[in-house]
C-alpha cells in the first residue's frame, strides 16, 4: 500500500517543489496539502494519513504544538518536522513532542524518501546535518569552569582574605569583588564559603 | 486691584549684619593690636572683629575658634558668649537654624545675669531673623523688639539698630499694621540719613512707600520711592533701584499716567534683567501687561503676562501665579476666545486650591505658634516693664481674638507671609533651585532615555520581522525552487555539460540560501523570540563553534527561567558584539561565554585568551562596536568593566539588575 502523506507548509512553492521530489517514486502518494494547523487538524479527522510532513513555521500554532496536539489525536501518525532551522533548540523540542524525524528543506529527493520510510517503520530519523548538529554540542562540563577573575578572587578566599583585602590585592572595588563570590556561590550551588572552598579544594581548582 | 495686594510683598531686605572692609590692611592693623593687647578680654575681642573681616565660613571660623578657646581657658564667659554670637552668622547662612536658636538660649543664658545688652541685641536679632525664615512672624518679631530694647542699652555701631527696625518694618507691614510700620518706619529712615548708611535708607523708603500704597495714599508713597530711588542709584544698588523703578511705574499707572508708567517699567525690565533679579523682570513684564490690556492691546498684553509666567513658573512665586493665570484668563476673555479663558481659568481654581491647602496647614501652625509666643511674651511683659512689649502682648490678645473671628481674613493675610516666606528662603537657598534644574535635567534625560527606548524597541521590531520575512519567506521559497530544479533535473535527459552547469546553479541556490540564513539568524535569531536567550546563544554559539575557528564554551547558571524579551535582546546582542571583536581581533584559541542569574543580579563574562589590547587607548578611541556595547550596556543601568593587556588576553564583565 502506499504511504499516504499530507504536507502541512504554507508557502506554496514548497509544497509544489516537495511534490515534485515525491513525483517520481511509486510507494507514496500525496494525499492532500494544507497551509495551517487548523486545517491540518480538519484533514486529518475525515482523512487517514500515514506521515506528515510539517513544516514547524506556520501562522496560526506553531509546528512544535502542532506536533504535540497531533500525536496526541493520532498516536499512529508519523511526523516529520521539516524546516530551515537547523538549530538545537528547535530539533530538541520537536524530538521531545514525538517527532518522528527531522529534515531540512534543502535535502535532496532520495533523502526525503529515505526519511518518509523510516518514520513509517517507527523510527527517528535526522538528516545528517541535524545529526550533526544534536552531536556536535558541547559536552556537559562535570564542574563549572572558572574566568581567570573568578580564580583569582578564589583562591584569595580560600586564603582567609575580607573582601576589602581582596579589593586591595586585585586592584579592584569591594564592590566587584563581591560580585565575583556571589557568581561563585551561585555556579557551584552552595550557601556558604566554607563548602566553595571545600568544593574549589576537592575538585583542584586552587 | 489684586495686583496691590501683592504690591506690599514686594519687599526685601538684608536681615543680616553687613560684613567690613576688604581684609588685609585692616587685618594687620588689628593684628599688631592683637600683639599689644594686655587682658584676655581685649585679645577676644581682637581676635574676634578679625575674624568678622572676612566673608567666608572657613576664613573667619578659626579666628572665632581662637577666641573660644582663648575664651574658655582665661574662664571669660562673656568671650563664649561672643563667639557663640559669631558662630551664629556663618551657620544662619548654612541654614542650620535649630543650631543658631541653640546657641543664642546657651548664650543668652551667660549675659542676661550680666547685662551685656550688646551681645543680648545681636542675639536676640539672630532669634528674630531664624523665626523670620522659618515664618514665624509674630515670634520673629517680638525677638526683634527686645534686641531693638537691647541696643538701646549700649553703645553699638549705628547700622545695628537701623538693620533691626527695618527688619519689625517689614515685619509690621507683612501683618499689615500699617501705622507700627509707618512708625518704626519714618524713624528709621531719619535716623540712616543721621549716620549716613543711604542704602539702608533706601530700602526703608521702599518700605515706607509701600505701606503709604496700601493706606491709599499714594502722593506721599510716590515721595518716598523716589526718594529710594534716589539713594538707590547714589549707592550703586542696581536691585533696589530696579524694584523702585517698578513701585514708581505701579504708581503712575495707578494715576492713569501711562506713556510714564510704560517708561519706568522698561527701565525697571532692562535693569532687572540686566542683574538677573527674576522676581522684578516679572513684575515689570506683569505691569507691562497691563498697561496694554487697558489699550486692549491684547497680544501684546499677553505675550508679556506669559514670559511673567515662565518666570514665575520656573522660580515658583506660587502665590504670583496664580494672578497671572487669572490676568492671562481676563486677557483671552477680552480676545473673545473662552475656551482658552477657561482653560486658564482652570489652571488659576487648582493652584489656588494648592496654595489654599498649604496655607490652612501653615494658619494652623501659625495659630500654635501665637498661642505659644503670647505666652512667653506675657512671661516678658512681666519680667521688664518695656511699654512696647505690653503693647505688642496686648495687641496680640486683641489680633488672636480678632484672627479667630475672622479665620478668612487671617488666611487671606497668612497666604501674603507664605509668599514672603518662600520668597526669603529662595533669597537665602538659592541652591534649592540648583536642585530643582538638575531634577529638571534628570527628567529630561528619562524623557531622552525612555525616546531611546522607544526607537531600539522599534529597531528590534523591525529586525524581528525583517529576519522573519527573509528566512521563512524568502528562505523557504528559494528552498522549494531548489527542489523543483533538483526534480527536474532527475526527470529530463539533459546533455553532460548542461548536467553539469545545471548542478552548478543548484549548489549557487543552495549557497545563497545559507547565506539569507545566515544574515536572517544575526539580525534576529528565532530561537531567542520564541526559546529565550539560553537556547538562542546555546545555538549561536553552536553555529559559531561549528563554522570553523576557536572553540568556544559556554555555561548559564539560573537561567532556567526567561528574562523579560527586551533584556534577553540586549543581552544578546552584547554577547554577539563581543564574539565579533573577539573573532575579528583576538586570534584566541579558546572563549568562554558565561552568563549567571543571582536572584535579581545578571552577571555575563566572556573571556577568551586572545592578544588582548590597550584599554587605556580604548579609554580615547572607542570603535563603533565599543560605543554600541556601551550604550546597551548603559541602557540596562549596568556596570562595564573591560581587563585586558597586550598578549594577557581580554576579559569583559557586565552585571546589572533585573
Amino acid at each position: 500500500m502506499k504511504t499516504r502523506i499530507l504536507i502541512v507548509d504554507d508557502h506554496p512553492m514548497v509544497i509544489e517543489g516537495i511534490k515534485a521530489l515525491l513525483a517520481s517514486a511509486d510507494h507514496v502518494e500525496v494525499i492532500g496539502t494544507v497551509s495551517d494547523a487548523f486545517s491540518a487538524r480538519a484533514f486529518l479527522k475525515t482523512t487517514v494519513a500515514d506521515v506528515v510532513l510539517l513544516d514547524i513555521n506556520l501562522p496560526d500554532l506553531s509546528g512544535i504544538d502542532l506536533c504535540h496536539k497531533l500525536k496526541a489525536d493520532f498516536p499512529a501518525l508519523a511526523v516529520l518536522a521539516m524546516s530551515t532551522f537547523k538549530e538545537r533548540s528547535y530539533i530538541t523540542r520537536m524530538i521531545e513532542q514525538g517527532a518522528s524525524g527531522y529534515v531540512l528543506k534543502s535535502v535532496s529527493g532520495a533523502e526525503l524518501l529515505e526519511a518518509i520510510e523510516q518514520a513509517r517503520a517507527g523510527r527517528l530519523y535526522l538528516s545528517p546535518e541535524v545529526a550533526q548538529v544534536l552531536l556536535s554540542g558541547p559536552a556537559p562540563k562535570p564542574i563549572p569552569l572558572l574566568t581567570s577573575r573568578e580564580k583569582e578572587v578564589l583562591i584569595c578566599i580560600a586564603d582567609g582574605l575580607t573582601n576589602h583585602e581582596i579589593a586591595d590585592k586585585l586592584f579592584v572595588s569591594p564592590l566587584t569583588v563581591d560580585s565575583h563570590r556571589k557568581n561563585l556561590l551561585a555556579k557551584f550551588g552552595v550557601k556558604n564559603t566554607a563548602a566553595l572552598v571545600k568544593i574549589a579544594v576537592e575538585n583542584q581548582l586552587i | 486691584m489684586r495686583r496691590l495686594l501683592l504690591f506690599l510683598v514686594l519687599l526685601t531686605s538684608p536681615t543680616v549684619l553687613p560684613k567690613a572692609a576688604p581684609p588685609n590692611p585692616a587685618r594687620d592693623s588689628l593684628l599688631t593690636l592683637l600683639g599689644k593687647a594686655r587682658t584676655d578680654s581685649a585679645r577676644v575681642q581682637l581676635l574676634l572683629d578679625i575674624g568678622k573681616l572676612y566673608y567666608t565660613a572657613r576664613e573667619s571660623r578659626p579666628w572665632i575658634d581662637k577666641a573660644m578657646a582663648l575664651s574658655q581657658r582665661a574662664n571669660y564667659p562673656v568671650g563664649i558668649a561672643n563667639c557663640l554670637a559669631n558662630y551664629n552668622y556663618y551657620l544662619y547662612i548654612e541654614g542650620k537654624y535649630d543650631e543658631v536658636l541653640k546657641n543664642c538660649e546657651t548664650a543668652i543664658r551667660i549675659v542676661q545675669p550680666r547685662g551685656v545688652h550688646k551681645t543680648l541685641g545681636v542675639l536676640y536679632n539672630y532669634i528674630g531673623n531664624v523665626y523670620n525664615a522659618k515664618g514665624e512672624q509674630r515670634t520673629a518679631l517680638a525677638n526683634y523688639l527686645k534686641a531693638l530694647n537691647e541696643v538701646s542699652q549700649a553703645v553699638v555701631p549705628p547700622h545695628f539698630p537701623i538693620t533691626i527696625e527695618g527688619n519689625i518694618v517689614k515685619l509690621y507691614s507683612d501683618l499689615r499694621e500699617f501705622d507700627k510700620a509707618l512708625a518704626y518706619g519714618l524713624r528709621v529712615i531719619k535716623r540712616a540719613e543721621k549716620v549716613g548708611a543711604i542704602n539702608a535708607a533706601g530700602y526703608n523708603c521702599q518700605r515706607v512707600g509701600s505701606v503709604y500704597v496700601a493706606l491709599n495714599q499714594y502722593a506721599k508713597a510716590r515721595s518716598y520711592f523716589q526718594k529710594g530711588l534716589n539713594m538707590a542709584r547714589q549707592t550703586q544698588d542696581p536691585y533696589l533701584e530696579a524694584s523702585l523703578l517698578a513701585n514708581l511705574a505701579d504708581i503712575f499707572s495707578h494715576y492713569g499716567d501711562v506713556p510714564k508708567a510704560l517708561d519706568y517699567y522698561d527701565q525697571s525690565l532692562k535693569l532687572a534683567r540686566a542683574n538677573q533679579n527674576y522676581e522684578i523682570e516679572m513684575w515689570s513684564l506683569h505691569g507691562l501687561a497691563i498697561e496694554q490690556y487697558h489699550k486692549k492691546n491684547w497680544q501684546t498684553a499677553y505675550d508679556f503676562t506669559q514670559q511673567a509666567r515662565q518666570i514665575a513658573e520656573k522660580n515658583q512665586y506660587n502665590e504670583y501665579l496664580t494672578s497671572l493665570y487669572l490676568f492671562l484668563s481676563d486677557i483671552e476673555i477680552g480676545r473673545g476666545r473662552l475656551d482658552e479663558a477657561e482653560q486658564w481659568r482652570d489652571k488659576w481654581e487648582k493652584l489656588r486650591t494648592k496654595i489654599a491647602n498649604e496655607t490652612v496647614l501653615r494658619a494652623t501652625q501659625e495659630l500654635e505658634t501665637q498661642y505659644q509666643t503670647k505666652q512667653k511674651t506675657a512671661q516678658i511683659s512681666a519680667l521688664q516693664q518695656q511699654q512696647q512689649i505690653q503693647a505688642l502682648s496686648l495687641r496680640q490678645k486683641n489680633i488672636l481674638i480678632a484672627g479667630l473671628a475672622g479665620l478668612v481674613v487671617l488666611i487671606g493675610i497668612i497666604g501674603a507671609l507664605y509668599y514672603r516666606n518662600t520668597q526669603n528662603k529662595q533669597q537665602l537657598a538659592e541652591q534649592e533651585n540648583q536642585i530643582n534644574r538638575q531634577t529638571i535635567k534628570q527628567l529630561e534625560q528619562e524623557k531622552q532615555l525612555s525616546a531611546a527606548e522607544g526607537i531600539l524597541r522599534g529597531q528590534e521590531e523591525e529586525r524581528s520581522r525583517l529576519a522573519r520575512d527573509l528566512h521563512d519567506g524568502l528562505g523557504g521559497m528559494l528552498s522549494g525552487i531548489k527542489a523543483s530544479l533538483t526534480a527536474m533535473s532527475g526527470n529530463q535527459i539533459i546533455p553532460e555539460e548542461s548536467a553539469q552547469s545545471f548542478s552548478r546553479v543548484i549548489d549557487n541556490l543552495e549557497t545563497s540560501i545559507q547565506e539569507l540564513r545566515r544574515v536572517a539568524r544575526n539580525m534576529m535569531p528565532e530561537a531567542l523570540v520564541r526559546f529565550g536567550l539560553r537556547d538562542a546563544l546555546q545555538d549561536y554559539i553552536d553555529y559559531l563553534n561549528r563554522a570553523g575557528g576557536q572553540p568556544i564554551d559556554y555555561q548559564t547558571f539560573g537561567l532556567s527561567e526567561r528574562l523579560p524579551q527586551a533584556t534577553e535582546i540586549i543581552v544578546f546582542r552584547i554577547v554577539q558584539e563581543l564574539l565579533n571583536n573577539v573573532q575579528k581581533h583576538a586570534g584566541a584559541s579558546h572563549t568562554l561565554v558565561q552568563l549567571i542569574r543571582d536572584g535579581e543580579r545578571f552577571h555575563l563574562t566572556v573571556e577568551d585568551n586572545g592578544r588582548g589590547f590597550d584599554t587605556a587607548r580604548l579609554a580615547q578611541q572607542p570603535g563603533i562596536g565599543w560605543l554600541n556595547i556601551r550604550s546597551r550596556v548603559d541602557y540596562l543601568n549596568g556596570t562595564l568593566m573591560i581587563n585586558s593587556a597586550p598578549d594577557k588576553g581580554t576579559t569583559v564583565d557586565i552585571e546589572f539588575m533585573l
